[in-house]
């Protein structure tokens, strides 16, 4: 078992590191009020109040 | 966690009530799977999940933090097999192949002259809808370590792990997180909280019989020489 361990775990898939740029992360957080990603549309991340039953 | 699981609970409502409203709930195949096993010690999440009688939780490759309960629903479930258990060997990767063979497409993978090896994903359609009585999945890789070069040399990092289930057997490598067993109340007040170290496997490895032992009580290593090492 030992040595199909180490076989599967050779196989396993190394994925390039892409670059980060922090000045990129903040200045996006400052136009856009936080970090929603470039995928969430206008309005998903609105925060809504919602009282307790 | 019973917080959590509740809302998860309504949640599941919501949406199948939505798809029958919609009339689309005939044509829905659901499937609900945790991503590990509930986090167990005081260090991981402060006791906030139970995977009694299973040994470990989230964060180890122990039975509690890798074996989870999920289930398929919807009216794309054949009725004949709604209501029942399957106990055969599902792997999360296996998802990819069935939803693919679902939709009609081609779930080969085409990146191999980039150096990518096939996916080892199966499709458990014919399984989980009842046409074959078996998993066709026999062999388990629950987690690989960086530090394992192709040639097999062991990592430097003191941290390192995995585990591989062949069969009935799963073998356990490194330094797991926690290893030990919790209660169907846990914790309480005669709790030992100094169980809840590392557990090191080291380089030598944890054999378990998990279908004749699935709370690992019982370390097979040096009692099943034809299962282990077989290098």
């Amino acid at each position: 078992m030992l040595a199909t361990f180490v076989a599967l775990n050779a196989s396993r898939f190394e994925a390039p590191k892409l670059a980060t740029d922090a000045g990129q992360c903040e200045a996006y957080v400052a136009a856009n009020g936080g970090f929603l990603g470039p995928y969430m549309t206008d309005g998903i991340g609105e925060m809504v109040e919602v009282e307790d039953a | 966690m019973n917080g959590m699981a509740s809302a998860a609970d309504e949640a599941l409502a919501n949406v199948s009530s939505a798809l029958r409203a919609k009339g689309m709930w005939a044509n829905t195949l659901l499937i609900h799977t945790p991503d590990n096993g509930g986090p167990a010690g005081q260090l991981s999440s402060g006791h906030s999940g139970n995977n009694w009688p299973l040994r470990g939780g989230k964060t180890n490759l122990f039975e509690g933090g890798v074996r989870v309960a999920a289930f398929v629903g919807g009216g794309f479930v054949p009725a004949a097999v709604r209501g029942t258990t399957l106990e055969g060997y599902v792997h999360a990767c296996d998802w990819y192949h069935t939803f693919i063979n679902l939709a009609g497409g081609d779930p080969t993978d085409n990146h191999a002259a980039e150096g990518l090896p096939p996916t080892d994903s199966y499709d458990m359609w014919p399984y989980l809808s009842g046409r074959n009585e078996s998993s066709p999945r026999t062999q388990m890789m629950l987690s690989s370590e960086p530090g394992f070069a192709s040639k097999g040399a062991l990592p430097k990092d003191p941290n390192w792990n995995g585990a591989l289930i062949v069969g009935e057997y799963k073998l356990i490598l490194g330094r797991q997180t926690y290893g030990f067993w919790q209660a169907p109340i846990y914790p309480n007040a005669t709790t030992n909280h100094s169980a809840e170290e590392p557990f090191d496997c080291g380089v030598v490895g944890c054999l378990f019989d998990i279908v004749a032992d699935p709370s690992e009580y019982t370390d097979v290593a040096s009692t099943q020489p034809a299962k282990y090492p077989p290098s």
